[in-house]
Parts: C-alpha cells; structure tokens; sequence
C-alpha cells in the first residue's frame, strides 16, 4: 500500500476515534458530504458507511474531484493534515497528526493481517424490480439479496410488508410480488432499514450476525464480537382499509 | 435509585432497550407510516400517540397545518389512530416535535 492510503480510508472506519482527535471540524463536513452524495447518485445497494469509506478509498481521482466539488471534501481528505497539530517528542523531533496515524495503521494492519477481512462492510447488489401489471411490483433478485445477508426470506418479507404497508407474495421462479407501486430506491430503503436493525451487530456493526428464537424474543447474536440484543418483533400495526371495502 | 447516587447516572443506558423489549414495541414508540391507495395517492397513519391526547383537537390543528384531510379511527389493537390523506410523514414528525406531543427519538416513521 502507498502511503496516502491508509490515511484517506481512516475517518470512515474509526469515525469515532478521529472526530474526537481532531476537533471534528475536518471531519464531518467530509462525512455528511459523501453520505448525501452517495444516497443520491449511487444506485447500488450499500450501506452509508461503506460508502463514506470507499468514497475516501480512491486517493487520486476521487479527492481532486472533490476540491472541484466542495472545500468540505478536500479538508477531509488531502488538505487536513497540514491544519493539524504536530506532536514533538521527548528526542525533539516534530511528528505531523497525518504521519502518525498512517503509522499507526500500518503497524496495527501489518501485526493483525486479518483485522481487514474482520472489518468487510456489506455491499449487496441492487433491487431489481419490475412491474406487474399496472398495480403490483414484482422483486427479481429478493432471494439472493435474502442469501447474501442471510436471513430467510420471510423474514425480510414480512418486514417489508409491514414496512411498506402493503401485502404480497412469492410467485414461483423465486419472484417476490408486492402490492403496489413501488421504485427501486424505496426498496432500498426498506432494506437499509432492514439491515440495520436486523443484520448489522449494535456493538461493532458487522453483518456476520445471526438471529435466534429465545422464548418470545428474538435475539440478534454477533458472530464477531458475541455480543447478543433483543430485537422487536416485526409488527404491521395499525393497517386502515384502503380500497373497495368488504361486504359483512 | 442507589445506582444514580453511588455513580452519577443522569440517564438510563437501557433505556432504548426496554423500549423495544416489552413484546414487541407497540409501548411507548409513536409510528408513522404510510399506506399507498389507488394511482399516486397515500394515506399516513398515526399510531401509539398517549390516549391522554385530545385527539380532536391534534386532528384538527393538524389538518388545518397540512392542509388536508384526516379522520380518527378506534383500532381494538392499536388504540386510537389518526388518519391523513397524502404522504405527510414528514410533515406529522414535524408537528408532533414541534408541539412537543412526541421526543423526536420516539417517533418511528415507516415506510419506503
Ligand atoms: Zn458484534
């Protein structure tokens, strides 16, 4: 790895140790930037943060296109660490905030090879979604986003359902059809929400997750950290009668 | 109570949890979701607001902000719902927040 490397993919994946480092005025403006940036342009499925990290990820290209952009970015990623204070050792000689830390990571990557693969962010491929007639929207690739994040998929289905407000069903060929009129980017969101409070771990939001049945509960169990959480149960609550109502 | 004197404890850290613990979370959580009817229309229901609340009054100065329709429905399971024609999540958070009805941090706005 090249030297900048490890300094530009730092903010996002210990977002909580730099803000507090370096005053934060570097680093948010930086983060929310390429949060709004990435809801809005990026079509695939990921989650916020693997966003901010890959955003910062591609030293070159992406960083001069954010000085074009904003002077937020840039901060955040190449002109920060002049701003930043040195550290002067006891020897006397001064250290810049920015070496230091590349320094750090490199050691912390070099002595634990396996610290990256622990941290691997979810990336999922888009909702496919077509059209059903004029009022129903049928979900192409439901089954293998449900694989990839391994859940059952009647799990993720009553979620939606109850999310969405609607109602739907498998039809054969692995196809899920829902109720509905509904674009891609509002699947989206249905999973992110989804993923969130039902994959990520609380502690240290790794996907490598599983849930399990405990008496009523359901408990989501973290395979990195072991740590375990009650989660709510999937609840459609209040549901008004839209449409022809039914005759009694 | 011997905990806060013996460490200063200002907040409940399992204050979220027991929120979500108690059978689901239909207890103390106001959600806002949206419904989709016929062509581009929508309906936004209200549920879990305090039967404290003088839901008529809410109705009507909701109505009256959001310039839209809406209604009061009995629900056995859900207790008292408010009803608005139109995708007005957004719009009800507000309010709610801002009339100091609801913390923003139990308002759950559902939907895509
Ligand atoms: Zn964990």
């Amino acid at each position: 790895m090249s030297e900048p490397v490890p300094e530009l993919s730092l903010p996002a994946k210990k977002k909580g140790k730099k803000k507090r480092k370096t005053g934060s005025a570097a680093a948010t403006p930086a983060a929310d930037e390429a949060d709004t940036a990435g809801n809005d342009a990026m079509p695939s499925l990921g989650l916020p943060s693997k966003r901010k990290k890959r955003r910062k990820k591609k030293p070159s290209a992406d960083s001069e296109a954010a000085d074009g952009a904003d002077n937020g970015a840039d901060d955040g990623a190449a002109g920060g660490d002049k701003d930043q204070g040195t550290f002067v050792a006891a020897t006397g000689e001064e250290y810049e905030y920015g070496t230091l830390l590349s320094r750090a990571f490199a050691t912390m990557r070099k002595l634990n090879p396996n610290i990256e693969s622990g941290n691997k962010q979810l990336q999922l491929e888009a909702p496919v979604l077509m059209r059903v007639g004029t009022k129903k929207t049928g979900f192409v690739n439901m089954l293998s986003i449900c694989e990839s994040i391994n859940r059952s998929p009647q799990h993720v289905l009553s979620f939606m359902l109850a999310e969405l407000g609607t109602t739907g069903t498998f039809s054969g060929n692995g196809r899920l059809t829902i109720k509905g009129r509904f674009q891609v980017k509002h699947i989206e969101n249905v999973l992110r929400r989804y993923i969130t409070t039902y994959v990520l771990c609380f502690n240290c939001k790794s996907s490598n997750t599983q849930l399990a049945k405990e008496q009523r509960l359901t408990m989501i169990e973290c395979g990195s950290c072991q740590s375990r959480r009650a989660v709510s149960t999937i609840s459609s609550g209040f549901q008004a009668q839209v449409g022809r109502r039914r005759k009694r | 109570m011997s905990l806060e004197q013996d460490f200063g404890v200002t907040f409940d850290p399992f204050q979220e949890a027991q929120n979500e613990l108690v059978g689901g979370d239909v207890g103390s959580y106001v959600h806002i979701r949206i419904q989709q009817r016929n062509g581009r229309k929508s309906l936004t229901t209200v549920q879990g607001l305090t039967p404290k609340l003088n839901f008529k009054r809410v109705l009507k100065a909701l109505k009256k902000s959001l310039a839209c329709n809406g209604n009061i429905v009995e629900d056995e399971e859900n207790g008292t719902v408010i009803q608005l024609q139109g995708d007005q999540r957004a719009h009800v958070q507000e309010f709610l927040v801002n009339e100091q009805i609801v913390d923003a941090q139990n308002i759950k706005v559902h939907g895509f």
